[in-house]
């Protein structure tokens, strides 16, 4: 049971790796090609932030109650 | 003799469930300092941030190596991965795994404070007396690298720590605290790396 945690864990935190890397490379290319279109660029930056806040800074937890603990 | 070790058990037990109410009640409010403490320092960077389109709008952006600039987000990506799988390590008390992907993450840090303090301010063709722009340029960078020197510090206290054997998978408040910390200084450069090296045309 807890390995499955653990295993889940580890596969969130990489999927989430995948998708940050993938839009990494996308605005790369859009700031390549087209420096101006600056409003996708700061879109695909709010995505990202979103996705580390919510996944990998948990600020999930600063709302947690004490129940969620045990 | 048995029925007084039994009691004796039970008493142990409580105490450490009742230290363990205590522990997450005070870890509960660490998290909300620690947010507090973040976002007072996110105001900070934002600051910056805005500055930069103040003084440049998005049609000019400094001259930097855009290779670079992909090559130096790519490692704080990766570093942020491996500081999510050693949070994750610390949590199911695998501490073997923690240390290793901590000092992963240690190893990345450097990499990127050398990337960016070591090679791109020295190809960079202006200083930060050469206009308002690149000291805002040189500003952004370096305070940024002073928050990863802060968080590779942070890093390695904790990998010391967890050498004494002072954490574990359910006491490890400085573990996630680091962690926080470092996903932070990452949240960061996502906006910066648009910012300096993607939007606008280069400007001398």
């Amino acid at each position: 049971m807890e390995e499955d945690k653990k295993k889940q864990a580890y596969r969130i935190g990489a999927v989430i790796f995948l998708l940050l890397a993938v839009l990494t490379i996308g605005e790369y290319f859009i700031g390549a090609v087209a420096p101006v279109w600056w409003a996708p660029l700061l879109g695909i930056a709010l995505m990202k932030a979103f996705l580390i806040i919510r996944d990998y800074m948990h600020i999930g937890r600063v709302f947690a109650t004490q129940e969620d603990h045990e | 003799m048995n029925g007084s070790t039994r009691t004796n058990g039970s008493i142990q037990a409580n105490a450490t469930t009742i230290s363990l109410e205590r522990y997450y009640q005070k870890t509960a409010n660490n998290r909300l300092g620690l947010w507090l403490f973040i976002l007072s320092d996110a105001f900070v960077f934002a600051g910056l941030f805005v500055a930069r389109f103040y003084l440049l709008g998005t049609g000019l952006r400094p001259e930097l190596n855009q290779v670079l600039g992909l090559i130096v987000t790519s490692v704080l990506l990766v570093s942020s991965f491996f500081m999510n799988r050693a949070e994750i390590a610390m949590a199911n008390g695998d501490q073997k795994s923690f240390q290793r992907f901590i000092l992963v993450t240690i190893v990345l840090g450097v990499l990127f404070l050398a990337g960016v303090v070591g090679v791109e301010w020295p190809i960079t063709p202006y200083g930060p007396d050469h206009s308002a722009a690149y000291s805002l340029f040189y500003a952004m960078t370096g305070f940024h690298a002073f928050h990863v020197l802060t968080g590779v510090l942070f890093l390695v206290i904790v990998y010391r720590n967890s050498r004494k054997g002072l954490y574990n998978a359910e006491r490890h408040w400085p573990v996630e605290a680091a962690a926080v910390y470092w996903h932070f200084v990452d949240v960061v450069w996502v906006f910066f790396y648009p910012a300096l090296y993607l939007i606008g045309l280069p400007v001398g």
